[in-house]
């Protein structure tokens, strides 16, 4: 009984046919909230317009607001007390220290760096609260209903929230900038600070070198939030992308989404 | 009715005059009119030209294709006025005896015949329309046409049958038994080329083959019928092929076909194993892809069976820990 219906991958393994609207929750064991498409078309999702805690899924949109305003990768950014003092995962970034914009946006999109995230938010509109308020507006102007920012870096706050269908359309929005593209898809890099020190910069998404296709793009945790990731994967020009929110097993759930979306796409679905 | 291609037959004969040996000739117009004994109406009169070698008749009507199975005999003149006989062989089989006489610029004629659907006479008239014309231009167009019909259809027999062979060579890409098969209606099988029967067969007994037919619809009556196509037991086949699937692993081909196989390979590989290695026991590279299947496999299994247990949501979860270590 436990191992029953092993058989994947055929037409009529999953018996039921993809919905566009509303879609099918089939597999409501991956997460609290859900969604998978493909080709920007919605096949699965469960609780996909509930608004929840976004955690470092956050990082998708800082990463918009700044690539899409004055941005300058090589403009030097010192690092302030607040930001070098900044929780969660992080670079270990010293107050005072310099690096380049371009490394440390690195940093917060590979290595979802809370310091590096909140150095960029200050230096790009001279304090955090200014910045959260340029992507409030961008999420008003997106339309996406379900979002606001109470910090720029998705530390947990009763303001930050975000729902699995806006996330979807950040994450389609953003993986079309070449820029964050090419820093999702990264298993690892380095930055380097004006003093020379040299900071090993390693990706939080464990789908990238494991998963065939996979090309980014971002995971989150708090307490709050639980365990939530965008996974974003291509396959003979199929684009799949998978957002869970509050996911028990987060990297078994994404990878086995992201092939029952590929067997999907692959079998007419 | 099948006097019409009798009369056709006959119309033609009488019409037409013997093959010509002028270069040219003269219109005339025909007009003719059948007569059955026991008919309840009148046929309407056919009016038609046909171009005659100019002159006088030197001989009788004659049939204008050589390919015709009459022949005329006994051909007798007196004066203006001619006599003969025929017979024809094969599907249109008749005899008769016709008669006409003529004038410089008109005739009239009759033709009594015999043929298994009974007596028929068909008396003519003709006029001469004098216009030139050449005798044996109407035959060339006629044979000419004759041939361009039945090169056409030539054509279009042999483009049928190569679009009926490429898709039948595509069935057999496809494994679309179906098309091999004959439809409920007992009409024939679309595909009965014994080679492309033969080839989705060998097909099928290959993993490609059998991955491609089994991932298409794993109905029992379809695999019964590729089983009877191919004089074969469907499942000692899907056996055989799991057994060697395992040597060495083909574990696409494990997870989509081979039920047992896959159960044994997800308690070996995947059960309690994490996909990152955090916390150690990480799932093996190999079977990262396949174990990926399975866990998705087990969060759409944990859907239905919350469906049937309402209110028992965390059953599922407890299912999956226990296999995946979730």
């Amino acid at each position: 009984m436990l191992l029953a219906a092993l058989a994947w991958g055929g037409a009529t393994a999953g018996g039921e046919a993809p919905s566009v609207s509303p879609p099918v929750d089939r597999f409501p064991g991956a997460a609290a909230s859900y969604l998978v498409s493909v080709g920007g078309r919605v096949l699965w999702a469960r609780a996909p317009d509930t608004a929840r805690p976004p955690a470092s899924l956050t990082k998708v949109m800082t990463a918009l607001v700044l690539l899409t305003g004055d941005w300058d990768p090589a403009a030097p950014v010192t690092v302030s007390l607040r930001a070098a003092r900044a929780t969660g995962s992080r670079l270990g970034l010293v107050a005072g220290e310099r690096l380049h914009a371009g490394d440390l946006l690195a940093a917060t999109l590979v290595a979802s760096a809370n310091d590096a995230c909140l150095a960029l938010a200050e230096h790009a509109a001279g304090s955090e609260p200014a910045f959260v308020a340029r992507m409030n507006a961008r999420a008003v102007a997106l339309g996406l209903a379900a979002t606001h920012f109470d910090n720029a870096c998705g530390h947990d706050a009763p303001g930050q929230r975000a729902s699995a269908r806006d996330l979807l359309r950040l994450a389609r929005l953003a993986m079309a900038h070449p820029e964050v593209r090419r820093l999702a898809g990264l298993e690892e890099t380095f930055a380097t600070s004006s003093s020379g020190r040299t900071i090993r910069v390693k990706a939080t998404n464990a789908l990238l070198g494991r998963l065939p296709g996979a090309t980014g793009l971002k995971t989150g945790y708090t307490p709050g939030a639980g365990r939530c990731a965008v996974a974003t994967a291509e396959r003979g020009g199929v684009e799949v992308v998978v957002v869970l929110l509050d996911a028990r097993e987060r990297w078994w759930s994404a990878a086995g989404l992201v092939e029952a979306a590929f067997d999907e796409a692959r079998t007419g679905g | 009715m099948t006097r019409r291609p009798i009369l056709s037959l006959l119309a033609a004969t009488l019409l037409a005059p013997a093959a010509a040996t002028a270069a040219s000739g003269e219109t005339w117009e025909i007009t003719s009119q059948m007569e059955m004994p026991g008919m309840p109406f009148a046929m309407p009169p056919t009016t038609q030209r046909f171009c005659k070698p100019a002159g006088d008749w030197t001989n009788p009507p004659a049939q204008q294709e050589k390919s015709s199975d009459c022949k005329v005999t006994d051909v007798k003149r007196s004066g203006n006025t001619m006599r003969w006989k025929v017979a024809c062989t094969g599907k249109q089989k008749m005899s008769g005896d016709g008669e006409m006489t003529w004038t410089a610029s008109a005739y009239t004629g009759a033709m009594n015949m015999h043929t298994g659907d009974g007596d028929m006479k068909m008396k003519t008239r003709g006029r001469k329309l004098g216009t030139p014309c050449d005798p044996g231009a109407q035959k060339r167009e006629l044979d000419a046409r004759v041939a361009q019909i039945q090169g056409q259809a030539r054509e279009q027999q042999a483009q049928a049958a190569r679009q009926q062979a490429e898709i039948c060579e595509k069935a057999g890409q496809d494994m679309s038994v179906e098309m091999f098969l004959p439809p409920a209606d007992r009409t024939p099988a679309y595909c009965t080329d014994a080679t492309r029967k033969g080839g989705f067969c060998d097909r099928l007994r290959t993993r490609p083959g059998f991955r491609k037919f089994y991932g298409d619809g794993q109905g029992k009556e379809r695999q019964a019928k590729a089983g009877t196509l191919c004089h074969l037991g469907f499942p000692a086949l899907q056996a055989t092929l799991c057994k060697e699937a395992l040597q060495p692993e083909d574990l696409d081909f494990i997870g989509l076909a081979c039920p047992a196989q896959t159960k044994a390979l997800v308690k070996r590989e995947c059960a309690g194993r994490t996909y990152t290695g955090e916390g150690g026991n990480a799932v093996s590279e190999k079977y990262r892809g396949f174990c990926s299947r399975y866990a998705a496999e087990e969060l759409r299994q944990e859907g239905a069976k919350r469906k049937a247990v309402d209110g028992a949501a965390d059953q599922g979860k407890q299912l999956l820990k226990g296999v995946l270590g979730f």
